[in-house]
């Protein structure tokens, strides 16, 4: 058929993915009912392996969602179309992540749902070491508070001050992200030319999140575990009484109509504050997901009216709504499922202190080596051989793999 | 009711039917396996050993749909239950108020392929005595089916590279040309076998990188103009056994293959194979498949250069290193019709060395041939890379200029007298310098033939000869020039 078009999406939300989606698609449906939307629904892990094996074959999804940290390859190898003329100078998205979407001065992509990631907090374990999580505003505040449940640990038995999966998951990324950007370094110099990862203030970040470990601060336990485990233990079995997250528990373990709902007392033992800041200021990972129409698409003008239309006020507030997920536009009301101060601290995780991964075609595989790299160094860590040195020689072999490879690739 | 042996045979077909998609085979299976013994999902996760981990490779669930994220890969090493199942070969067995699972483990034979992990996943109620004797024996034949898929998948990719390895082959021995070899390598590389990119390059005498290309999976040949960063590469590779290895480092995946190209034992280049892209892991199979490749390579680059320089031999003057009297004309011919083709000019330079017969009979033949030669490479100074000059006889020598006209050839004319007159040539400790004399002629103004246009130049050359020599004339302004 002439007006069909292929859509390959990841499972946004949860148990309900399908009907998210199709009730959006039925919509579209009868506002354009001569065109057909089929459909696919990708894992995470499968979906970039996928989407290359289509583009070499030139073949595949006309309309795709893609992870923000894709752009960079994407619109390197042109694998999709330029959207610059769909954009206005007034548009409605989020300033930061529409910014996600550029690269090589040109827009390939248009955000569809944010996340940023934002500490969650147990309340009665704060309480009962008198801290106010109000007050824990910079890295050194969250630092003392974790001595101050260390202190307090005997009284809750196994508690743990931090939950943190050292794993090699491209979330723990994000999380040490803020420790090197609130010090002031970065993974990329400027121009994205070179590793900088021995760069002072990155090494500074670094270290930071190293002595948390080392001066007994996050669960040896939850070093070991996957990012799903370290929170079941966080929500189900109250193992810690912090951990990093983005906005997807509220769904899982704090919405009444999860599987996995935790009752509503338990859930009412949670809270969020912003990531803490550091001395060069308060950052924190913002992602989250874009759609694209693919560049060997059949059916151009098909695949953009079904972009246009999901990422309008309309179906945006609907589909964040449903998934549980904060909208890509400003206009679109934030309608997380959580109280008024948590949905601001989400919010303000994304306008105010979000920041990305720097946008490089070789991201990918930039970002592989720095997982591998830091899952080696933090495999002493765990079994409580702590080396500031060694550390710091881990990161000069990081940063130089990454300029090996980035002069493999000679642009 | 379907018997636990329906269920069984329907696995094994399935496995069977399925062999060349080991996604499908284990979907419709897990899919069996939870409907035919009530548990509410099942996974199948498979061991990573180069990471030593294992990551889910399909998942099905009573609500028929992928679960959750998909990323959470598990530590194959100590501590879980994956592990236990996997290292020890057991089943193990978890029930506890947040997991009602199983783990058993897929070994065939000693290989560990990974494991089958089972759940009750959202209603938590514990697992049966009957399903766990159940399940074992289904196991087994996950083992069984999961293992052909495999190795039908690892034969498969390896029929399907030798095929194409014989392709190459017959396809760069078709030519002669070592650029039209390289473009045919390595779009193979790219378009048959599917890596992201291809590099190649090769070394000359001096172990300095003589020449470049690159390939993406677009298509996209590029030549590197500037080589320092991976003169580095280089020195650092082959330094080494100049054997095939990936980016030996201790934190990047397989991702970068280097394959030196070697011929007769000498170092000849460097193949480099990545998949930066994609960030598909190269194996030990690739390193063997791009060695083949890299030695095939390497002949015919040999016989290339081989015939290089031969063809070169051919059309050179062995004196001088300028071209010959035979290629003058071929490429005079060819040129005339390119400037037909396109409607350009094109002038032709006569130069005759000023006394030449005087300074051998003076200085000896050796010291004539020292004046041919400083002449030729003033000239080869002087010239774009696109212009001809060859020695047509004796003392004289022609220079064809494509894309030129009479002003544009006097200038260069000009600049090779005025060089050839200002050059102290050293002999018997005396300065000696050399005069030439020049005539110019241009196509289609002087003349459309090449007989013509050769007859032309050189009356303009003995019109400078009659008239003192040391100069330049045009034909057409023979009584102008002086």
């Amino acid at each position: 058929m002439q007006n069909k078009i292929k859509f390959w999406l990841m499972p946004n939300g949860g148990f309900e993915s399908e009907q998210t989606i199709d009730h959006e698609l039925a919509i579209f449906k009868k506002l354009n009912p001569k065109i057909e939307v089929e459909y696919e629904m990708l894992s995470w892990s499968r979906a970039w392996f996928r989407l290359m094996q289509a583009i070499k074959e030139k073949s595949g999804p006309d309309i795709i969602q893609i992870g923000t940290t894709w752009i960079g390859t994407l619109g390197y190898l042109g694998a999709v179309h330029k959207l610059d003329k769909r954009v206005s100078s007034k548009s409605s998205f989020v300033p930061t992540f529409l910014g996600m979407c550029r690269f090589y001065n040109h827009l390939w992509a248009l955000p569809w749902f944010c996340e940023g990631r934002v500490l969650f907090y147990r309340k009665d374990y704060l309480q009962k070491a008198g801290i106010n999580a109000q007050d824990i505003t910079t890295w050194d505040s969250l630092k003392a508070a974790c001595s101050k449940i260390s202190k307090k640990r005997d009284g809750y038995s196994k508690i743990s001050p931090l939950g943190f999966s050292s794993q090699k998951e491209q979330v723990i990324l994000q999380d040490i992200a803020s420790w090197i950007w609130s010090h002031g370094g970065d993974f990329l110099s400027k121009d994205s030319k070179h590793a900088s990862l021995t760069q002072l203030e990155t090494r500074q970040g670094m270290r930071y999140f190293a002595q948390l470990i080392s001066d007994n601060h996050v669960s040896k336990e939850s070093l070991e575990q996957s990012t799903g485990e370290v929170a079941e233990n966080f929500f189900m079995h109250g193992a810690f009484a912090f951990m990093f997250s983005s906005s997807w528990p509220l769904q899982v373990y704090l919405n009444s109509s999860s599987k996995h709902y935790i009752g509503k007392q338990n859930a009412s033992n949670f809270g969020v504050i912003p990531i803490p800041a550091g001395p060069a200021g308060r950052f924190n990972f913002v992602g989250g997901s874009a759609l694209a129409v693919t560049s060997f698409s059949q059916n151009t003008d098909c695949a953009m009216k079904l972009l246009e239309f999901l990422t309008t006020k309309e179906s945006i507030s609907r589909y964040c709504k449903n998934i549980n997920m904060l909208p890509s536009r400003i206009d679109a009301p934030v309608s997380l499922s959580a109280d008024k101060p948590t949905q601001k601290v989400f919010q303000d995780a994304i306008s105010k202190f979000g920041r990305s991964f720097p946008i490089h075609p070789l991201w990918g595989s930039i970002e592989q080596i720095i997982l591998n790299g830091m899952a080696y160094t933090l495999r002493d860590y765990r079994q409580s051989n702590y080396n500031l040195n060694a550390f710091s020689h881990n990161l000069s072999d990081i940063n130089q793999e990454i300029e090996y490879m980035l002069s493999v690739f000679g642009e | 009711m379907t018997t636990n042996a329906e269920v069984l045979l329907k696995i094994s077909s399935n496995f069977q039917e399925f062999i060349g998609n080991i996604d499908d085979a284990l979907r419709l299976n897990l899919e069996l396996l939870i409907d035919s013994l009530e548990f509410e999902r099942a996974a199948v996760f498979l061991l990573d050993e180069k990471e030593q981990v294992l990551r889910p490779r399909q998942i099905a669930t009573i609500h028929g749909e992928i679960e959750g994220e998909g990323e959470n890969f598990v530590s194959a090493k100590k501590g879980t239950s994956f592990s236990e199942a996997l290292n020890k070969g057991k089943t193990v067995v978890c029930s506890r108020k947040s997991e009602q699972s199983v783990y058993l483990p897929l070994i065939f034979g000693g290989l560990k392929l990974g494991v089958l992990r089972i759940d009750n996943f959202f209603s938590r109620k514990p697992v049966r005595k009957e399903q766990l004797s159940s399940l074992k024996t289904f196991s087994k034949v996950f083992t069984v089916g999961i293992y052909n898929a495999l190795t039908h998948q690892y034969e498969k990719h390896q029929v399907d590279k030798l095929t194409t390895l014989t392709r190459i082959g017959t396809a760069i021995a078709t030519t002669l040309k070592l650029g039209e070899i390289l473009e045919l390598a390595l779009s193979s590389l790219v378009k048959d076998l599917g890596y992201d990119r291809a590099q190649v390059y090769l070394l000359d005498d001096t172990n300095r990188i003589r020449e470049n290309l690159s390939i993406d999976f677009r298509g996209y040949f590029r030549t590197l103009e500037d080589v320092s960063h991976i003169s580095q590469l280089f020195d650092s590779m082959l330094a080494t056994d100049n054997k095939p290895i990936f980016q030996a480092r201790k934190f990047s995946s397989n991702l970068i293959a280097y394959i030196p190209i070697n011929c007769k034992g000498r170092k000849t280049g460097l193949l480099i194979v990545d998949n930066l892209f994609s960030r598909q892991t190269l194996t030990a199979y690739d390193l063997s498949f791009l060695s083949i490749l890299a030695d095939q390579l390497s002949t015919v680059i040999e016989n290339s250069r081989l015939f290089e320089r031969v063809e070169k031999l051919s059309i050179t003057d062995s004196l001088t290193g300028l071209f010959n009297h035979r290629y003058f004309y071929e490429r005079l011919s060819e040129e005339i019709s390119r400037a037909s083709r396109f409607g350009n000019n094109l002038s032709l330079i006569m130069l005759d060395i000023d006394n030449f017969k005087n300074f051998n009979d003076t200085y000896g033949h050796q010291y004539g041939d020292t004046v041919l030669n400083t002449v030729a490479k003033i000239i080869q100074d002087n010239i774009r890379a696109i212009d001809v000059a060859s020695r047509y006889g004796g003392e004289e020598i022609a220079i064809i200029l494509p894309g030129t006209d009479i002003e544009g050839a006097k200038i260069i004319a000009d600049r090779i007298r005025i060089g050839i007159k200002e050059y102290a040539l050293r002999i018997n400790q005396q300065i000696a310098h050399i005069t030439v004399s020049i005539g110019l002629v241009c196509y289609p103004v002087d003349a459309t033939i090449k007989s013509e246009l050769v007859r032309k130049a050189d009356q303009a050359l003995y019109w400078v000869k009659h008239h003192g020599k040391d100069g330049v004339c045009a034909f057409s302004r023979c009584e102008d020039y002086k």
